[in-house]
């Protein structure tokens, strides 16, 4: 099973991906995850419909998508 | 070229007139230049969408960004909604209140309150961390927010009638 984070960008989205057994990668994703957090972006954990807002990370989560902050237009 | 005519006191006044008014303009046209200039000075460090290569090497970058948030969109959508969007270009999210919204294919005041009228305005920060996210990529953020968590949509929304 895949383990995702989608990291809405200018590229359409940056994908990172873990392995939830092996401690360094989960490290990782979880580092990238915090930075992303501390500059206000938003997560949604979408495992499973209709998904969830989350401020933690979770490595058991199949896919987790990011976006920057929102603004009112 | 200016000085020889003006020393000329022969020099047709009209010519020296059209040249005082343009020297003026040139003039007061540098002038408002200069704070938008400052400005760009004074934006924050360029993110990295900046160093993609200008030209044909940027188009292709933003077309290629475009279709893969597209793909992550209709990934994300329902068959009706996936159906819709694919013939209209857009969608219908009901929120769990049971509200409904149309997600349009623009960039501002693109969801459309169909109990209400109301067109909001919710879009993603575009600073030096977040810069050029393709609009479909958008949709699907307002989507989710609808979604999960409507009251704040609609506490960041700017709103048109």
């Amino acid at each position: 099973m895949q383990h995702l984070l989608k990291i809405l960008d200018h590229r359409g989205h940056t994908e990172l991906s873990w392995n939830p057994e092996t401690v360094d990668e989960v490290e990782a994703v979880r580092e990238r995850f915090e930075a992303l957090m501390r500059q206000n972006f938003v997560a949604y954990d979408l495992s499973s419909t209709p998904g969830e807002m989350i401020r933690e990370f979770r490595p058991q989560a199949t896919e987790i998508l990011v976006t920057p902050e929102y603004v009112g237009g | 070229m200016l000085l020889p005519i003006v020393r000329d006191q022969r020099a047709d006044p009209a010519i020296v007139a059209v040249l005082m008014i343009g020297a003026s303009a040139a003039f007061v046209a540098l002038t408002a230049c200069a704070p938008r200039e400052a400005r760009r000075a004074a934006d924050p460090p360029l993110g990295t969408f900046e160093a993609i290569p200008p030209g044909e090497d940027r188009r292709t970058a933003r077309a290629a960004a475009q279709l893969r948030a597209r793909e992550l969109l209709r990934e994300h959508l329902d068959d009706e909604q996936r159906a819709e969007y694919d013939r209209r270009r857009s969608f219908v999210v009901e929120t769990p209140r049971g509200r409904r919204y149309r997600i349009k294919s623009t960039s501002s005041y693109n969801v459309h309150g169909e109990a209400d009228g109301i067109d909001y305005c919710v879009q993603l920060r575009s600073d030096a961390t977040a810069r050029g996210v393709p609009l479909e990529d958008q949709m699907l953020a307002q989507k989710l927010l609808l979604e999960l968590d409507e009251p704040r949509f609609l506490r960041i929304a700017n709103r048109r009638a």
